[in-house]
């Protein structure tokens, strides 16, 4: 495999974790300076759930070849995003959309 | 056990010639010396004076404080005295000294003669040294900056600070970022490219997994705070309204921007710290470090999720809750990874048979206190309680708890470690006691009653205090605490002038029996053979290791170049790949340093002429140092010994000087990423001064223009096989050439009518147009030194590096431009 494919490997937790918690931010300020607190649940929600569905394919894919190195730390690395992505998307069930 | 690849006696003179080849230059051209373990050692050293400055503007502070209503210092002097503390000690010591560490302990410790780019390391130590003295030297005349080390606008804007001392900041700060990127440069395509055969990923030392993850959030942390500054700098030097809400600015883009950077900044300075403390306490308990692919993940895992922490600094200003809410809930993510990391230490400490030297007294005391900082960081990054909390002296003893617990214990840890690595004798250990003694009880006694102060409403930043606010008591005890710590480093310079001799070859040597490859013996050429490495402590697993290396039975033991040489191996598997010629010492890299100081700092106090004097001579100093890279390729390949013949030239992907250029790139990426949002964010905050779909001017100027940038792409990319074909490589460049310029010249006719001084909007279009004119005049410059060299025979088919790093940087140009025009004429349609 080649470094950027390594890299890439190893990291694409990391980048899928980038990408959800620019797009829930981004979005619930976007939604929130425009005064459409009803597009925030699903500003969240949306990316939440496709960020889980790749993390989930990331770690199953490191998980089976965990004994190599690079792999271990690819599904380690998804692991923890998806921990970090599930917990930061729920405060949008506890706490009101713009206030 | 590994077959040697070159047993048996070695002929004689060949240390001696390693010796000639890597010895510092003599007499006055000794400051030129470019070598690592001399360059490391002077970094760490100026380092270490920035901290003892700034730790001397912070006893006059406590001094003030010691008792209420004190007149010891005024207002004035006071903002200039607490923002100079905090910004030194961020940017002057605790950055440059991490970075400062990695480039003296990195080559050795990844069994190289020296990192990939040694002159790079001497520019950046060079650039900040000079930065940074002029910088503190403005607090004598009363120049110095008074906005606090986060510089919030609107108090720094012309407005409210006229004068020089924000611009200090501003200007002086910001280059000082510009050597910290050099230096992660240095650090990335070292770690990747120079390690020892064997070396996989899965051998990497702790520290240098840190180190790695320290440089790779630079690239990305640091060019927020670059573009944060340059937009305070052109509001206040032009009128650029982007933090003035009445021309649909906002002051709280600077503070996105700025703790973009400032909170993984926390984390760039505690990782490697942390990586200092993973080599230690193994060696401290004589076993290797349990959990090592799980400290690996908490240093990648910290590394990331620290780029979502940076609104926890702004829970004060009013953002939405569910927007607070979700920094919240990062914030105590991070705290995962931190506790697997001590876990870890703790558990080798418990499976290890413990001594309990100076270094080991060193990572506990940091245990201890970096523990409370992180409990009492849990807290902070509670919403209700920040709220409480925040700008109160809590929050004070909160981030000294945090920074001088996760890094100038663990730095004065491997401070009184890794000396023996650098100097004829270790420290003394019964002092180090006392300095560690000292230190431990004077941080708790100084820091420890701030959380007290804090609570009972003792806000930040005040030069005095009413008596009778309770406060009295805590605060004089803070100041017997700093006086301790004072006693405490006085008596560590006093040991360190008794037993500092700097040595490489005939250093104290391996004292604390470590397993890593910085113990080996070694010279100014680093270790005489570079070894093939099967573990992760190779010093412990493959016996008899330094024997052989220093008996030249591994790699290269010799200079079969007759010059500066080290191997460049593969990036994930570290197999052999080829041989870097590594320059040798010069002038130009020191003159380029001292004038591109020289260039901001005249810039600072508006003396434009001189100023522009210094950069022509800082640029001009560049292309001659350019001009002796890129040397000629040799036709044979060299043996290194065991059957391996190396190249001792390559160009392409292969080739070092590509990877740079790929990670400042990424770096370039990273800044005009910060614009681009810029931009987003002023719109979504302001869409009033944004121009509807019909006053956008038409489309015909971004389309011929985006056409002409693509245009000029294509003709580089001819230009790159003509120079393959051996044909001429002008037709190609030319036309490049003319064409970039038509380009660029027609998108700035396209924005004849802009005002940058009207509206955010018109600021931001006139940065990325600017942006774009930059890019450009260093691409052209670029192609026009490739040009120089294939005039003068020194550039052709296969010696094309220069060209090449020139093309490479061309075409992000033109992609990056491509976007700058997408976003500028297109968002406004989109949306208008």
């Amino acid at each position: 495999m080649s470094f950027a494919a390594t890299a890439l490997h190893i990291s694409s937790g990391a980048i899928i974790w980038v990408a959800h918690f620019a797009a829930i931010y981004g979005f619930t300020a976007l939604a929130c300076a425009r005064n459409m607190p009803q597009l925030v649940l699903p500003a969240v929600a949306i990316p939440t759930f496709v960020a889980v569905a790749l993390l989930v394919v990331v770690l199953f894919r490191g998980i089976a070849r965990r004994k190599e190195f690079e792999s271990w730390m690819s599904a380690t690395v998804a692991a923890f995003s998806l921990l970090a992505v599930v917990w930061e998307a729920m405060p949008v069930f506890m706490v009101p959309a713009c206030g | 056990m590994t077959t040697l690849p070159n047993p048996g006696q070695r002929p004689a003179g060949e240390v001696d010639e390693l010796r000639r080849i890597w010895d510092p230059p003599r007499g006055l051209r000794f400051i030129t010396v470019i070598n690592n373990n001399y360059v490391g050692v002077f970094y760490v050293g100026a380092a270490f004076l920035f901290f003892l400055l700034a730790g001397i503007l912070a006893l006059l502070m406590r001094t003030q404080l010691a008792v209420p209503e004190n007149d010891f210092i005024g207002p004035e002097l006071y903002n200039q005295l607490f923002t100079m503390h905090g910004t030194m000690m961020m940017f002057l010591f605790a950055v440059p000294a991490v970075e400062a560490m990695g480039i003296l302990l990195l080559p050795n410790m990844l069994g190289a003669r020296d990192l990939p780019f040694p002159r790079l390391s001497a520019y950046a130590f060079w650039a900040y040294l000079v930065g940074g003295l002029v910088f503190f030297c403005s607090i004598f005349v009363g120049w110095a900056p008074k906005g606090g080390w986060f510089m919030n606008p609107p108090l720094t804007t012309e407005t409210y600070s006229p004068g020089f001392n924000e611009d200090f900041w501003l200007l002086g700060i910001g280059f000082i970022e510009i050597s910290a990127i050099a230096g992660a440069i240095e650090i990335i395509v070292g770690v990747l490219r120079t390690r020892s055969p064997g070396m996989t990923l899965a051998r990497m030392p702790v520290y240098v997994w840190s180190i790695l993850v320290f440089a790779i959030m630079i690239v990305f942390a640091f060019p927020a705070v670059i573009v944060a500054t340059a937009l305070l700098e052109l509001e206040r030097a032009f009128h650029w309204p982007f933090f003035t809400a009445a021309k649909g600015g906002d002051p709280l883009l600077w503070q996105h921007l700025f703790w973009f950077f400032g909170h993984p900044e926390v984390y760039i300075i505690f990782l490697p710290a942390a990586g200092m403390v993973s080599m230690i306490v193994p060696t401290m308990a004589q076993t290797p470090l349990v959990g090592y692919r799980l400290v690996v993940l908490a240093l990648a895992a910290t590394g990331f999720l620290s780029f979502g922490l940076w609104v926890h600094h702004m829970f004060a200003t009013g953002i939405p809750q569910l927007s607070l809410s979700f920094f919240q809930a990062a914030s105590m993510a991070v705290a995962i990874p931190s506790g697997i990391q001590v876990f870890a230490w703790i558990a080798t400490f418990a499976k290890g048979k413990v001594r309990l030297e100076t270094p080991a007294l060193f990572v506990l005391g940091f245990l201890f206190i970096f523990v409370l900082g992180g409990l009492t960081g849990v807290m902070v990054a509670v919403i209700p309680f920040d709220w409480q909390a925040h700008d109160s002296y809590f929050v004070v003893a909160h981030l000294h708890y945090v920074l001088v617990g996760g890094m100038v214990f663990p730095l004065f840890g491997a401070f009184y470690y890794w000396l023996p690595y650098v100097s004829k004798h270790r420290l003394s250990e019964q002092l180090g006691r006392w300095v560690f003694g000292l230190m431990f009880t004077g941080f708790n006694v100084a820091f420890f009653p701030m959380h007290l102060a804090g609570l009972a409403g003792m806000p930040r930043r005040v030069y005095t205090y009413s008596a009778g606010l309770g406060w009295d008591d805590l605060n004089l005890i803070s100041t017997i605490g700093a006086f301790v710590i004072a006693v405490g480093v006085l008596l560590f310079l006093i040991d360190l002038a008794r037993k500092f001799r700097m040595a490489s070859e005939g250093n104290a040597g391996n004292v604390w029996n470590a397993g890593t490859l910085e113990w080996l013996p070694n010279g100014n050429y680093s270790s005489r053979s570079t070894p093939i490495i099967t573990s992760r402590e190779p010093l412990w697993d493959q016996p008899n290791l330094a024997r052989d290396v220093e008996a030249g039975q591994y790699y290269l033991p010799n200079a079969p170049t007759g010059g500066r040489e080290t191997i460049i191996t593969s990036p994930v598997t570290a197999e052999p790949q080829w041989l870097l010629r590594i320059p040798h010492p010069g002038w130009s890299p020191l003159i380029a340093a001292w004038f591109t100081a020289g260039f901001f700092l005249f810039l600072t106090v508006k003396l434009v002429i001189p100023s522009f004097v210094c950069g022509a001579v800082a640029v001009g100093a560049l292309l001659r140092w350019g001009w002796n890279l890129d040397p000629k390729p040799l036709p044979e390949s060299i043996d290194i010994g065991g059957g391996v013949k190396l190249p001792a030239y390559m160009n392409g992907p292969l080739s070092q000087s590509w990877w740079a250029v790929v990670v400042l790139m990424l770096v370039a990426g990273s800044t005009y990423g910060c614009i681009v949002v810029g931009y987003l964010y002023l719109w979504t905050v302001s869409p009033e001064v944004w121009p509807t779909a019909e006053q956008v001017r038409e489309l015909m100027y971004p389309v011929i223009a985006a056409g002409l940038l693509l245009a000029s792409s294509a003709a580089i990319g001819f230009a790159k096989r003509s120079l393959r074909r051996r044909r001429s490589l002008y037709p190609g460049l030319l036309a490049a050439l003319i064409l970039i310029a038509a380009a660029f010249a027609l998108d700035l006719y396209g924005h004849r009518d802009l005002s940058p001084a009207a509206s955010s909007y018109g600021a931001i279009v006139a940065l990325v147009l600017s942006v774009e004119g930059f890019f450009v005049t260093v691409v052209v410059v670029l192609a026009l030194f490739a040009a120089a060299r294939y005039a003068a025979g020194l550039l052709d088919h296969e010696r094309r590096v220069t060209f090449d790093n020139a093309r490479l940087l061309w075409h992000y140009t033109v992609g990056q431009s491509v976007v700058g025009l997408a976003l500028v004429h297109g968002f406004p349609r989109l949306v208008g």
